[in-house]
């Protein structure tokens, strides 16, 4: 099968999907269009031979931010709502305009952009690991330094800080204690 | 084993059998038709093979599993259809069709419907990179392991749409808790491949697998605490005892696939039962030396080179699944908060340190020695062991301790909150 | 062999693996009596009146359950292409790799004190 059959097969799909997550009414549906879509462009890393860049975006995009993305609209809906989508009758037209607008604007800078012809060589995960240890070792450290930061900053916003509860706990640890040693003393 | 010897037919047979039969493809073909189209026929015919062994399997375990679980607790099982009983799951087979799908009112219909069909799928592809005997994997990627990893992370979507398009509150409740679950143990699943994958040097299944020619990972210190933390992630991934509390009919009714009757049922118990069979193939290619025959002393050597590597990882595969059955059978279920607690503060530091006493084995054993010499002493091997496995103790009882008090804290009288 | 040849198994499967199940559905579907009812229909509370919608809110933790799961899951993938060149890079790529395990382990130790990790 050339590849130019195949790119064709998996960008519909990942267009398809598009589509339906923005289009379908049910947010489970649209999660579902989402997760197509998701797949499509892994397909396509798999056509550059970035077989490792595939896997990883299959098992961090639709394994864990679909995951996130649904818990996150779970979480914001209102008591007795449907979870369903409504659409601003307003917004049709202009919105029409801007993705057509946009679509031109990336198909002349695609078509006429300088592309190299020849064939992608694959990237193998052990020249990824020997980059990112000797020329991109400051992104790398960086990029750990970041999930911290996103980390910490999520769980702030997210979560009360239970400090208070712990020393509640330490108080409580305190009196449990000096009972059982109060207990023993009158024995 | 020379390739014309009896042991080494034996071996090859389904090799030899796929190849015959693209011969007579090619007998019967023109031949640049055959050229286009013979990818796709060797593709056809590995994945029915995969597809016809998958579901096949996965009856003679149900079978096995209600024996063996009746076994242990002293009584029959079943034994009414079929010579003790082994036709019982071509009755549950037909059963399932039979039964009427009864959809929950308000349940979205399409949902309802697709989500038990994809919800098998991933796991199916499993079985595409596991090598199930000497150059049997069906595809074998460069990235086989994490492809693996991929497949299994895709069912925790499914998981909570399936629970949710029933809009019945013990499914949605279910599902939710499986996908926590699910999410919650995977990083440790993550994170101990990461160790074999150093030590192996590769990420494709096959190539694991002759990376242990010299000696299985599980005869390392590191891969002894890897593979007790493997398993245990793996079986809180596939939902088995003693990590189901979401499907404890007790608790939740049945999670999730509450509200599926028939064969969507069906789907969602071939999913669970084929994703654990599926991790007990993994333990045992990247642990137990896949289809490799154990090392055994010389005299032995003969009587072991005869059983072809199809059979030695067939049977390492029913060992682990029958380890998964002891678990069923012998423990009792974790809490929900437990569970949690154990996956995010045990196993997930414990498998950080298989990483680092992973690096230091590596270390310990490859510095010194020439490279390319003969090898370590048995003194150093043995000052590595106490290495490796002092680092996890510390780690392991410090953790525990932690855990000890929180939980006892947490279980003083109070108040009891409540759990949606 | 071209780009796509090692990958035309996964999408034959890929076909056969989800149409396979459906295309059992759909024969279930006719085979399968098909009279449903209203009391059947009734969402399974034990026996107990629906009460409530199940489709309204629920708590934050699931959300921070898989907000902690996806910072993590990077954290172990960028430890994927380290393992594979782990001997070359040798003690010095061990040291730069503790240090990216260890600002992780500090965002761990954040959420367990901050008890985000905890089911209640």
């Amino acid at each position: 099968m050339p590849p130019e059959v195949a790119f064709v097969a998996l960008a519909l799909t990942a267009l398809a999907g598009g589509v339906v997550a923005v289009v379908a009414r049910n947010v489970f549906r649209a999660a579902l269009g989402l997760m197509l879509s998701l797949f499509g462009v892994a397909g396509l890393f798999l056509l550059q031979r970035a077989e490792f860049l595939a896997v990883v975006q299959v098992l961090v995009y639709v394994g864990g931010v679909c995951v996130l993305i649904i818990f996150a609209v779970m979480l914001t809906e209102r008591e007795g709502a449907t979870m369903q989508v409504t659409v601003n009758r307003d917004l049709v037209l202009p919105g029409i305009l801007l993705g057509a607008s946009l679509a031109l604007g990336t198909a002349v800078a695609v078509i006429r952009a300088p592309f190299v012809g020849s064939p992608p060589s694959a990237v193998s995960a052990r020249e990824l690991g020997a980059s990112l240890l000797g020329r991109y070792l400051v992104p790398f450290e960086a990029v750990s330094l970041l999930l911290l930061v996103a980390a910490i900053g999520a769980l702030m916003i997210a979560r009360e800080d239970r400090r208070e509860d712990r020393r509640e706990d330490r108080r409580e640890d305190a009196r449990e204690a000096r009972r059982e040693a109060g207990g023993r003393a009158g024995e | 084993m020379g390739i014309g010897t009896v042991a080494g037919r034996l071996d090859r047979v389904f090799i030899e059998g796929k190849q015959f039969l693209m011969d007579m493809l090619s007998a019967l073909l023109p031949g640049d038709w055959y050229a286009a189209l013979s990818p796709v026929v060797s593709a056809l015919v590995v994945s029915t093979a995969v597809l016809v062994f998958a579901p096949v399997s996965m009856m003679f375990l149900t079978w096995l599993e209600r024996k063996a679980v009746a076994r242990f607790q002293d009584r029959i099982g079943p034994n009414r259809a079929g010579p003790a009983g082994l036709l019982q799951p071509i009755a549950d087979g037909i059963k399932m069709f039979l039964k009427e799908d009864i959809v929950p009112r308000g349940a979205d219909g399409f949902l309802h419907f697709l989500v038990p069909a994809l919800v098998v799928a991933p796991v199916f592809t499993l079985y595409l990179v596991l090598p199930f005997g000497r150059d049997m994997t069906a595809m074998d990627l460069n990235v086989g392991l994490l492809f693996f990893l991929g497949a299994s992370a895709v069912q925790t979507p499914l998981v909570i749409a399936a629970g949710w398009s029933t809009r019945s509150k013990y499914p949605v409740l279910g599902s939710m808790r499986s996908a926590a679950q699910i999410l919650s143990y995977e990083i440790p699943l993550v994170l101990v491949l990461v160790a074999v994958v150093m030590s192996a040097g590769t990420m494709s299944t096959s190539a694991i697998v002759e990376a242990q020619e010299a000696r299985w990972f599980i005869a390392t210190p590191w891969g002894l605490a890897g593979f007790l933390v493997f398993v245990l992630a793996s079986t809180a991934e596939a939902n088995r005892t003693p990590f189901d509390m979401a499907e404890a009919e007790s608790e939740l009714v049945a999670g999730f696939h509450t509200e599926y009757a028939g064969l969507k049922f069906a789907m969602f118990q071939m999913a669970e039962f084929l994703s654990a069979f599926a991790a007990g193939g993994l333990a045992a290619t990247v642990f137990l030396g896949g289809w490799q025959a154990p090392p055994v002393p010389g005299f032995l050597a003969g009587a072991v080179s005869v059983v072809p590597s199809w059979a030695w990882f067939h049977l390492k595969l029913y060992a682990m699944f029958f380890v998964l059955i002891w678990f069923r059978g012998t423990f009792p279920r974790f809490r929900i908060d437990q569970l949690l607690a154990f996956a995010w503060k045990l196993l997930f530091p414990m498998s950080l340190l298989v990483i680092v006493a992973a690096a230091i084995w590596h270390f310990g054993l490859e510095s010194g020695g020439a490279p390319g010499g003969t090898g370590p002493g048995a003194a150093r091997e043995l000052a590595m062991w106490g290495a490796c496995l002092g680092l996890l103790a510390v780690g392991y009882l410090g953790l525990s301790a932690i855990l000890e008090r929180e939980f006892s804290r947490m279980n003083r009288p109070r108040e009891m909150a409540h759990a949606p | 062999m071209t780009v796509t040849e090692p990958y035309v198994i996964l999408a034959v499967f890929a076909v056969l693996a989800i149409g396979g199940p459906a295309a059992s559905l759909l024969v279930a579907r006719f085979l399968a009596p098909h009279h449903p009812g209203p009391v059947k229909q009734e969402p399974y509370e034990c026996g107990a009146v629906e009460a409530g919608d199940p489709w309204g809110q629920f708590r934050i933790q699931f959300y921070l359950y898989a907000l902690i799961f996806l910072v993590f899951d990077v954290e172990a993938l960028f430890l994927y292409p380290w393992a594979m060149v782990f001997r070359e890079a040798g003690f010095a790529g061990f040291v730069e790799v503790m240090f990216f395990i260890g600002l992780l382990v500090l965002a761990w130790a954040y959420a367990w004190r901050h008890r985000a990790l905890e089911w209640e």
